[in-house]
């Protein structure tokens, strides 16, 4: 393992964020790349076992809404080929399409980002 | 936006050089606008989009609500990526034939107001330029692409399933269960996505680099812990081979790649705009193949064909004295290869010019031309050396054009040394997408 460019690596977080939603509400969670021709992955961990994985762009549904309050949700995307034709790397993320991060860092900052969201869900 | 070029050389057989490496000079220019004015302008604007491209031509273009032609302005757009987003790796590699056409088109424009005449009178001169680039795919690169993003795409798929599961647990956990935690789920991580490999080995790997993290893992304060954690597993996990290969490759593409541009000027010889000429058209095609790199050795072979057009009255009016053909055919082939530090390129090159020349009248009052024409070829081979880094020593051997002056003076033997500090090109240009 070449620790050599760990710099490249950088965890963005968006902690705290809220989303509330009734008992018998799905719930969909998308992620929107806006810089082109990226590789990346998106993993969904919800409470029990119904984890989801998103290929670049795309739309999940996580579940109802009384089966997320247990525990907090994480949305991770990695990253793992920056886009060879824009400077920055950027991306929307959805839920119920309603925006709640929208993610922007230069190339320069890091090629390699790792995006955290984690998300409640409380009972609307 | 900053580009300078700075090449220093000791030229032995100085009077040679002019001669050498017709071949790029014939290639399709990155800038064709600027390249048939002979600009070099310090700044080239790059609009990425409709409303950028406005101001860049009403702030240049404008003056106290009067049109002028600015002083050594350089405009390429590039339409198809106005507004483009989330294009995948796919659509951007491997296009269909139109697309790629359409991908690469990207217009010119450049202005000067030092176009001189003959006589020496600086005038203003505007110049149109279009360009593109199409790229014909063959199965074994379709394959190739296919694999690599599939390998990238795996790795992507285990870091993100597990710093999902780790980004939940470091809120809850403390270390010692996280760490039990974890084992498990990067155990299920490679077992349900890896095959053929030792699970429990990979998994003992990884875990010794997670129990060396020297940050602690705090509850109230996880995230120093959770970034080093999700960085160990990023470069476990990645790829290396795959993704230098996929970068590698999208600076040096193999394949058939056919380059086209055309340009013209047009020049406004009393600097008055109800009076112009079209005095110069050029139409490059430029057709190459790239071998796949093997081994870190690299074979291209490229052909180009360059016709010019000129109007002769202008000529014969505002250069007296010159020689000038009104047809201009430019033609070459070239092959080069770098292996490691040394690379060669062996280039030929021809030229064909003709015009029709009035030649008086006949007895029934018809008017009567002649055609002139003139030919030559050029061939060149050229030994580089790599002696460091942007150090480059250089043996060419040939035959050149014939000179104006000594006509029979067509031997090429140089040796030079060569520094260099990059220059303006297609991708600074933001022209290799």
């Amino acid at each position: 393992m070449s620790k050599k460019n760990v710099s490249k690596v950088k965890t963005y977080r968006y902690k705290d964020l809220s989303f509330p939603v009734s008992d018998n509400d799905d719930v969909y969670v998308e992620v929107k790349f806006k810089s082109n021709a990226d590789i990346a992955a998106t993993a969904i961990n919800v409470p029990g076992p119904n984890d989801k994985e998103i290929e670049d762009s795309g739309i999940e549904v996580i579940g109802k809404g009384k089966d997320l309050r247990s525990e907090m949700t994480s949305i991770v995307t990695v990253v793992m080929f920056p886009s060879p034709v824009d400077d920055n790397i950027a991306m929307d993320y959805f839920i119920n399409g309603k925006l709640i991060v929208s993610h922007d860092n230069p190339k320069t900052e890091s090629e390699n980002p790792i995006v955290v969201l984690l998300v409640k869900f409380p009972k609307l | 936006m900053k580009y300078s070029v700075v090449l220093f050389g000791w030229l032995l057989g100085l009077s040679f050089i002019s001669g050498q490496e017709k071949l790029n000079n014939l290639k399709a220019p990155s800038s064709p606008a600027s390249s048939i004015l002979g600009l070099q302008p310090s700044i080239v604007l790059t609009p990425k989009s409709y409303q950028a491209l406005e101001t860049a031509l009403f702030s240049n273009f404008i003056d106290d609500n009067k049109v002028v032609v600015p002083s050594d302005l350089a405009i390429e757009f590039t339409p198809y990526w106005v507004d483009k987003k989330g294009m995948t790796i796919k659509d951007y590699l491997l296009p269909e034939t139109f697309e790629s056409l359409k991908r690469g088109s990207s217009f010119s424009l450049a202005s000067t107001q030092s176009f001189a005449l003959g006589d020496e009178t600086n005038t203003n001169a505007l110049a149109f330029g279009y360009r593109t680039s199409i790229f014909l795919k063959s199965d074994d690169y379709e394959t190739y692409i296919t694999e690599t993003i599939t390998k990238l795409r795996l790795s992507a798929s285990i870091i993100a399933f597990i710093n999902s599961q780790a980004s939940s647990m470091i809120n809850r956990l403390e270390y010692e269960e996280f760490i039990k935690e974890i084992e498990s789920v990067i155990f299920n991580a490679i077992h349900s996505k890896l095959v053929d490999v030792d699970v429990s080995q990979l998994v003992s790997n990884l875990m010794t680099h997670v129990r060396e993290i020297p940050i602690r893992l705090y509850l109230n304060n996880p995230d120093k812990f959770g970034d080093e954690f999700n960085s160990i597993v990023f470069y476990f996990f990645k790829d290396q081979s795959a993704y230098e290969g996929l970068k590698d490759h999208i600076k040096n593409r193999y394949g058939f790649i056919l380059d086209f541009a055309y340009a013209g000027v047009l020049n406004f010889p009393t600097n008055e705009f109800d009076f112009s000429y079209v005095p110069k058209q050029s139409l490059w095609f430029a057709p190459s193949y790239a071998f796949q790199k093997k081994n870190g050795s690299t074979l291209k072979l490229i052909g180009v064909f360059r016709y010019e057009w000129y109007h002769v009255d202008y000529y014969k009016y505002y250069f007296p004295g010159n020689d000038v053909y009104e047809h201009n055919f430019d033609y070459g082939l070239a092959i080069n290869s770098e292996i490691k530090r040394f690379s060669f390129n062996f280039e030929f090159v021809g030229r064909s010019s003709n015009s029709e020349e009035f030649a008086g009248m006949d007895e029934n009052g018809n008017e009567l031309y002649r055609k002139i024409n003139n030919s030559d070829i050029q061939y060149l081979g050229s030994f580089n050396y790599n002696l460091y880094d942007q150090v480059v020593l250089s043996y060419t051997i040939g035959n050149r054009f014939e000179p104006l002056l000594n006509s029979r003076n067509t031997l090429v033997s140089t040796l030079t040394l060569n520094f260099g500090f990059g220059a303006p090109d297609k991708e600074t240009l933001g022209l290799q997408k």
